[in-house]
């Protein structure tokens, strides 16, 4: 026996069989070798049954054959179903056009949008821009690429030095910097450089001013390094001294390390929360007792859901929570050393400039204390010391 | 002649311990519970109505009785009925 539902994927016809003597007609029916099914008695001489839409077409004979009256009273299946579908073929085609048009439309040129340039420029660029095609309601499809409308731009347009061409959805953006002269600096205001600390000179570079040290000369904190007075005693000449005098200082750190620590090490033995966060609450929804351990690290993790570059207000994120043993550590005395240098050395950059070098480190003597060793440490550093000072008129 | 063909074949089926629904062309009825009734080596349908079915078999009837008949399948040689049967009989 066949499985039903074969029959709604071909099809199938509810018939009434009326007539003097219906079951010869079944009879008839599966002599044929038709399939027919589901026969129920409606009555006196009348039989409703199942026939499948392919074999319709033989009823006609048979029914003739036995004598019978056939009607349809219902249709069944997929065929039907779809027949149903086309009836309403609007809809289909409805939305086969919206698509479509929605495509086309969002694939033509809307905007063309000139940033940064001055009216003539601005539209020399539009003419050289709807001569490539570039112009409202144009099609994209026919349009070369962004990169290659920028070179055929930046050669047609000789005034601007640079010319960048993005396309957003239907719009095209060009950004257009123009070529201009170079602005002069701004005279600065005539003056000397003096020693900002205490050192000695290691580097000498002046661009402008007059050299008054020497290398290897020692320098006090406010000694004239670069003078802004240059030409014949008498009759100078004020200029902005300019230049960059590297010094060599010396610089004393205090550093106390701790010689024990408490540090944490996690076992292994972990669990993990899943959450979801809405805004600013986080709600778990997976993981929902987490086990209690002596001292537990904690670890979050939240992931950053995006639509089109814009943050969702929503994201998935988790917990660790991991065991965590305590651990003792008694490190040496040296070893707090080493540990004191590096800090020091932070501490110390810190309060230079980024062209700071340490060029050399001494320890004094570590002293043990409560639990703490103390280190003085001696740094040379080599650092920019040059400082302006203006000139003060009538000195 | 025929009762002679008959007879040669009942006597082979005993012979030869032979399935006797196979060699002699006999209906075939399985029934599960009273609602499923289950009849190969049919002949044709003579009378279907709600309470009755009546079928052709190379030798006679098969009369079934009962309520809310339906024929839910129905082959050459098979058919499948369904309903609650109360009453099976063989008719000469």
């Amino acid at each position: 026996m066949k499985n039903q539902w074969l029959h709604k994927v071909t099809g199938y016809v509810r018939i009434k069989i009326s007539g003097p003597y219906p079951e010869s007609f079944i009879n008839q029916c599966i002599n044929e070798g038709m399939n027919i099914w589901n026969i129920h008695y409606a009555g006196k001489n009348v039989l409703i049954c199942s026939v499948l839409l392919d074999e319709v077409s033989y009823l006609r004979k048979l029914a003739r054959n036995s004598d019978c009256k056939i009607r349809f009273i219902d249709k069944k299946g997929y065929p039907f179903v779809l027949q149903k579908f086309w009836r309403r073929n609007g809809i289909i085609f409805g939305c086969v056009a919206f698509f479509l048009s929605l495509f086309i439309l969002s694939n033509m040129v809307w905007n063309v949008d000139i940033e940064g340039a001055s009216p003539t420029v601005e539209n020399k660029l539009e003419q050289a821009v709807s001569e490539i095609g570039i112009k409202r309601g144009a099609f994209q499809f026919f349009l070369p690429p962004p990169e290659e409308i920028q070179s055929i731009v930046t050669d047609v347009i000789t005034d601007a030095t640079w010319i960048g061409v993005t396309r957003k959805g239907t719009t095209y953006h060009f950004q257009v910097v123009e070529k201009d002269i170079a602005e002069r600096e701004p005279a600065e205001a005539p003056g000397h450089i003096v020693a900002a600390h205490k050192a000695v000179i290691q580097d000498l570079f002046v661009e402008e001013g007059l050299p008054m040290v020497e290398l290897n000369q020692v320098v006090e904190k406010g000694d004239l390094l670069v003078s802004g007075l240059i030409g014949i005693e008498g009759n100078e000449r004020q200029v902005s001294a300019k230049g960059t005098i590297f010094g060599e200082m010396w610089y004393e750190a205090e550093i106390s390390v701790p010689l024990e620590r408490t540090l944490y090490a996690v076992t292994g033995q972990s669990y993990r929360r899943h959450n979801l966060h809405i805004g600013n609450w986080s709600i778990p929804i997976w993981g929902w007792n987490p086990p209690n351990f002596e001292h537990t690290k904690r670890e979050v993790f939240e992931s950053n859901w995006t639509v089109f570059g814009y943050e969702l207000p929503f994201h998935y994120g988790y917990s660790d929570y991991m065991e965590a043993e305590v651990i003792e550590m008694e490190s040496a005395v040296d070893e707090a050393v080493i540990v004191a240098k590096e800090e020091g050395k932070e501490k110390l950059k810190e309060q230079f400039t980024k062209n700071a070098e340490i060029t050399g480190e001494k320890v004094l003597h570590p002293k043990v204390e409560d639990g703490k060793v103390i280190v003085i440490i001696h740094f040379r550093i080599v650092d920019e010391i040059g400082m302006k000072q203006p000139i003060i008129q009538g000195d | 002649m025929k009762q002679l063909r008959k007879k040669m074949k009942r006597w082979i089926t005993d012979q030869m311990d032979l399935p006797p629904d196979v060699m002699m062309d006999l209906p075939r009825v399985t029934l599960i519970g009273n609602f499923h009734i289950y009849i190969e080596n049919h002949k044709g349908v003579i009378r279907f109505t709600r309470k009755e079915l009546r079928l052709r078999l190379t030798e006679g009837e098969l009369l079934i009785v009962g309520d809310e008949f339906v024929i839910k399948n129905i082959l050459p040689e098979e058919m499948l009925l369904e309903g609650v049967i109360e009453d099976i009989r063989f008719i000469k």
